[in-house]
């Protein structure tokens, strides 16, 4: 029971979060949204900046699940490319809100704040299972390459988020392959 | 982020080299240089909270990469501007996050690559020095991409919609002598096309403010308040004292453009 309450507190916060940003929520609004008291609330998170970081946490960890299944390929350079196509595939799904941890790092910019520091873990993460897979395909320059990749998948999710229907995933994917062609 | 629309960086990309693929490929070291400088980085956090795209934020930028991806006979300019736009997003998001990672530098790389990829195949590109009037048609070329490729390029449409307007406009207001009316629709064309500086109202003598806010805001048409003399003044002021700021050659361009349709 307890366990539920739980995620459910946090599946609303979380809900709040995507929608109207980090910021302007206020542990008000997600208690009066899930209609349970302050103090409950409290009982399971003691604070916001708990409940902001376990949101991030379940977020990538939803995350990394969709893209172990979309990305087992045969070779190294297959599996990075369906990996960053699989990131890119999320992006131009109709209800893409962004990355969780990528737009809590631009609400909490400050490098020391706990929340940017997830983030750029996040980034972190991301970045060295690309440069991994490029190294396993004996690609020199794997860690620019990863670099490259990463900066198509931050540029993707932000330019498709604010101009959804001009296909620029497409337009991305191809920009993939030539800089994984290029490279190896 | 103004930087990104303004004349200013037009400018500066036009003086980083010869080619236009030299010209694309600057904007990433600009744009490093830029946000290095004091204080930048901060101002451009703030805006970037906002989360507008640069593409969608950026209509002059983007159609400048476009004007320079088809001179450069890039084989679907329109794709490769978007891959650039999306490197340069991108990058600047990192560069603002973790500054020092040499984003934008990495971007270029990347652009180098896209670019290497687009190159026309070698008998376009000889062509391409046969064809002396090739470039007119570029500029068409550009024109209706433009309104093809960028969805939110109402800038674009804005202008295109204009244009049908302004011969209305000449048509309606004969107290004007034409040639003065002609240049002050160009001046009014290249201030909101971003060829040319706006000047800040605060700049423009007291006396030619009301004049230019005929001019740019409510249009030439009908409007009694306009007279050649205050027309030539504030044309003669802007020549003197801002004109030095627009991208010369485009507006060259568009006097002869301008001469040849008179």
């Amino acid at each position: 029971m307890a366990r539920r309450m739980r995620e459910y507190i946090l599946e609303v916060a979380g809900d709040l979060f995507s929608r109207q940003g980090i910021n302007s929520t206020s542990v008000d609004n997600i208690a009066a949204q899930a209609q349970v008291a302050k103090v409950t609330l409290y009982k399971y998170f003691k604070s916001k900046e708990l409940l902001i970081i376990e949101h991030l946490r379940t977020q990538e960890e939803k995350l990394w699940q969709r893209l172990a299944e979309a990305s087992r390929q045969e070779s190294a350079l297959a599996e990075l490319e369906a990996l960053v196509v699989g990131l890119l595939d999320i992006i131009g799904e109709k209800d893409f809100k962004g990355f969780a941890s990528i737009k809590a790092g631009v609400e909490f910019p400050q490098p020391d704040h706990p929340v940017n520091q997830r983030s750029r873990e996040f980034s972190r993460q991301l970045r060295s299972q690309f440069a991994e897979l490029a190294e396993k395909a004996g690609i020199k320059q794997a860690e620019a390459l990863a670099l490259q990749l990463a900066l198509v998948v931050e540029g993707a999710a932000i330019t498709e988020r604010s101009q959804q229907g001009s296909d620029f995933v497409g337009h991305a994917k191809s920009l993939v392959k030539t800089l994984i062609n290029s490279a190896s | 982020m103004d930087l990104l629309n303004s004349a200013w960086l037009i400018h500066m990309i036009e003086r980083s080299g010869k080619k236009p693929a030299e010209k694309l490929l600057c904007v990433y070291s600009l744009l490093d240089t830029w946000l290095s400088a004091p204080g930048i980085r901060e101002r451009a956090l703030e805006e970037y909270a906002s989360q507008h795209s640069l593409a969608a934020a950026c209509p002059v930028l983007s159609a400048h990469l476009l004007r320079l991806a088809t001179v450069a006979k890039l084989q679907n300019p329109a794709a490769v501007v978007a891959q650039l736009m999306i490197l340069l997003q991108g990058a600047v998001a990192e560069e603002l996050r973790s500054p020092g990672t040499d984003a934008l530098l990495t971007a270029q790389q990347a652009a180098k690559a896209v670019l290497a990829d687009a190159r026309p195949p070698l008998a376009t590109r000889i062509e391409k020095s046969l064809l002396a009037g090739g470039y007119a048609a570029a500029v068409t070329a550009i024109a209706i991409l433009g309104l093809h490729v960028w969805p939110s390029g109402q800038h674009q449409q804005a202008q295109f919609a204009q244009q049908g307007t302004e011969y209305q406009e000449a048509a309606v207001v004969d107290a004007i002598d034409p040639d003065l009316l002609l240049k002050a629709l160009a001046f009014k064309r290249n201030i909101q096309s971003g060829i040319c500086p706006a000047p800040s109202y605060a700049s423009v003598p007291q006396d030619q403010l009301q004049t230019y806010m005929h001019v740019v805001q409510s249009g030439l048409s009908s409007n009694p308040a306009l007279d050649s003399r205050k027309l030539e003044a504030l044309l003669a002021w802007y020549e003197q004292h801002r004109a030095w700021e627009c991208y010369s050659k485009l507006q060259n361009k568009q006097k002869i453009i301008l001469g040849m349709g008179v």
